[in-house]
């Protein structure tokens, strides 16, 4: 047959394109300088939270009455707290619980809001009415309270809480992916992928779903933020991480009551949260951008 | 090898039998328990043979592309009956109807909208091919690259994106996909619509060559009747879901029966005859198909229009090979 015909050059081709399409990537990445630099931050603060007992000069919860609200200087870099414990070593135990926090309670959001708001939004019908109504009474709380809610249920504890956080936070990820596959099902290319005769997984997964990444890149970045800012609030109100595990949630709630006097306290893991939040923001950006063939 | 198949001109390919598609329309609600139904199609029947090119022709909004999706089985039927080979697909289960999708291929008239993005060339059709066996895996990358050729494209397309092709090879880009599962019928819907004329030429003499090289059938979907006039063997008009013509393309073009296809084929830009052509000039909107006109849905545009034409639907008669449906016909 003719089929034969075009012969053993393209097949050596076959490999190497493959390796240009991710070496364009990579370069579209690191192009983005940036996302670059959020990236090389995030590796610090995850390597931060890793090493955190060789890294910190003292121990996080070593108390010294002798130095109580000591502004930062040589020896304690971010000054000391109202029991004078260093606030320096206390934001690098802090990234360990509070980038579990955001990561671990995303994760959970998105793992049950990918595959739920693809099937509500693909099938429609009756699962999509039954999915959308039990979301609408979650939207209906407040965040936090809800939060409280099931974090006082689940019991205290920073494994509940993030529990509590990612199923407060999933609502979100179902009606926002919902919506998008929405966008897209009646799109030409979607409805061509079925009249080829794939599979409903092959067309939700393959067509459907890499269309809708970036606004759930983007929501999930920002989810992340508020994460840990949720876990802050549950570790305020004592449903989250137990004292005297650092969280800079906890921290910086703590420290809210001298921020006249000692505005360190705060201001310390509030910069640490601040940039957390926005290198993942920029981070992730950068990874969208990345993904799209249309950018060169 | 496939040339060797024999043409069979007798045996229908596929048959379309009083064919419905009705959608209903918001109505229903809180406070009305009316339902509304826009008819999109509604009561076609027509067969196409193997080897043959239908072309289908009407106003926008005329059910043409909602019969095509019908006919895949992309939206079911309201009514009516779709056989294809004799069987019919409203039976099918789901994979009977992936089958089916082997058979009967598509392409879109949108050739930015029905390409997936974040696909390369290669990637979408290997996949398809992959998903139907078409070929051993060894020889996927060289059939599809053999499917870029067919279409006029280069072999290294296969590892580019859609947005790096003009709208002609998208289009050439769509053929391949629906030419990749070697299909035995092919539905155009408005394929060359959205293109520059030239590229309209081009991809037109490209269907018109894949249909000869591999025994395809046509059905081409289209309001340009220069296009349809230059591809097809047989022809059929649409008016508000119901086709009210259906004969050989000489024929039609040379003695359209309906009042509609007459004024229809008044308005193509004739140069090379002489003498001037009579425009017939209809009046008035195409009526809503939420709102169809009783009896036969022309009347209220027709310039021969009586009160038969008011009360009666006019049946779609056959007289040696030509249909129409009109009491003065």
């Amino acid at each position: 047959m003719e089929l034969i015909k075009v012969g053993g050059i393209q097949k050596e081709k076959a490999i190497s394109p493959r390796k240009t399409m991710f070496k364009t990537m990579m370069k579209r990445f690191f192009q983005n300088k940036l996302a670059v630099v959020a990236g090389i931050f995030i590796v610090i603060l995850i390597f931060m939270a890793l090493f955190a007992p060789v890294i910190a000069p003292h121990d996080p919860s070593e108390q010294d009455y002798s130095k109580i609200l000591k502004a930062p200087s040589a020896e304690h870099w971010f000054g000391t707290d109202e029991i004078g414990r260093d606030i320096f070593s206390r934001v690098i135990f802090g990234a360990r619980v509070s980038l579990q926090a955001g990561l671990i309670s995303v994760g959970i959001a998105l793992s049950i809001g990918i595959p739920v708001g693809l099937i509500s939004g693909f099938y429609r019908g009756a699962v999509d009415e039954i999915i959308m109504r039990i979301t609408d009474a979650l939207l209906s709380f407040p965040s936090l309270v809800l939060a409280l809610a099931l974090a006082a249920v689940l019991g205290a504890g920073l494994e509940n809480a993030m529990m509590a956080i990612g199923i407060v936070l999933t609502p979100n990820f179902i009606r926002l992916i919902r919506a998008e596959v929405l966008a897209h099902r009646e799109r030409e290319y979607v409805e061509a992928a079925k009249a080829s005769g794939l599979r409903d997984w092959r067309v939700i997964l393959i067509h459907i779903f890499p269309n809708t990444l970036a606004p759930i890149m983007v929501q999930a970045t920002l989810a992340i933020a508020s994460a840990i800012i949720s876990e802050a609030s549950l570790s305020y109100l004592g449903l989250g991480t137990q004292p005297p595990t650092p969280s800079w949630g906890a921290m910086l709630s703590a420290g809210q009551g001298y921020l006249s006097d000692a505005p360190w306290i705060a201001i310390c893991p509030g910069i640490f949260i601040f940039l957390t939040v926005i290198s993942i923001n920029l981070f992730g950006d950068g990874v969208r951008d990345m993904l799209d063939p249309k950018l060169k | 090898m496939i040339a060797a198949e024999k043409q069979q001109p007798q045996e229908n390919l596929l048959e379309v039998n009083s064919l419905k598609k009705y959608f209903p329309v918001g109505g229903g609600g809180l406070f009305s328990k009316e339902n509304h139904y826009v008819k999109a199609v509604d009561d076609i029947s027509f067969a196409i043979k193997k080897g043959e090119t239908l072309g289908i022709v009407g106003e926008s909004g005329c059910g043409k592309s909602t019969m095509g999706r019908v006919i895949l089985h992309l939206q079911a039927a309201t009514e009516g009956e779709v056989l294809f080979e004799g069987k019919e697909i409203s039976q099918f289960n789901k994979n009977e109807l992936r089958k089916l999708r082997k058979d009967i291929q598509i392409i879109f008239q949108d050739p930015f909208g029905s390409l997936n993005p974040r696909l390369t060339v290669g990637a979408m059709l290997s996949e398809i091919v992959r998903v139907h066996k078409i070929v051993p895996k060894k020889d996927e990358l060289r059939y599809v690259q053999n499917l870029l050729q067919d279409v006029g494209l280069n072999p290294e397309h296969f590892w580019r994106y859609p947005h790096e092709f003009s709208g002609g090879q998208r289009q050439r880009i769509s053929i391949a996909r629906a030419l990749a599962v070697r299909p035995k019928l092919i539905v155009c819907d408005e394929a060359v619509s959205a293109l520059d004329v030239s590229v309209q030429a081009q991809v037109l003499n490209l269907l018109q060559k894949l249909k000869n090289k591999y025994q395809l059938t046509y059905i081409f979907i289209s309001h340009d009747l220069s296009v349809v006039k230059h591809i097809s063997d047989r022809v059929g008009v649409m008016y508000l879901g119901k086709l009210v013509e259906l004969a050989d393309k000489r024929e039609i073009y040379k003695s359209p029966r309906h009042p509609y296809t007459q004024a229809l084929f008044s308005a193509i830009p004739d140069v090379s005859s002489e003498k001037k052509k009579e425009r017939i000039i209809l009046t008035g909107d195409v009526p809503s198909p939420l709102n169809i006109p009783s009896g036969c849905r022309f009347h209220t545009r027709c310039p021969l229009a009586s009160d038969i034409c008011k009360s009666e639907v006019p049946e779609f008669r056959e007289k040696d090979g030509h249909r129409v449906a009109c009491h003065f016909a």
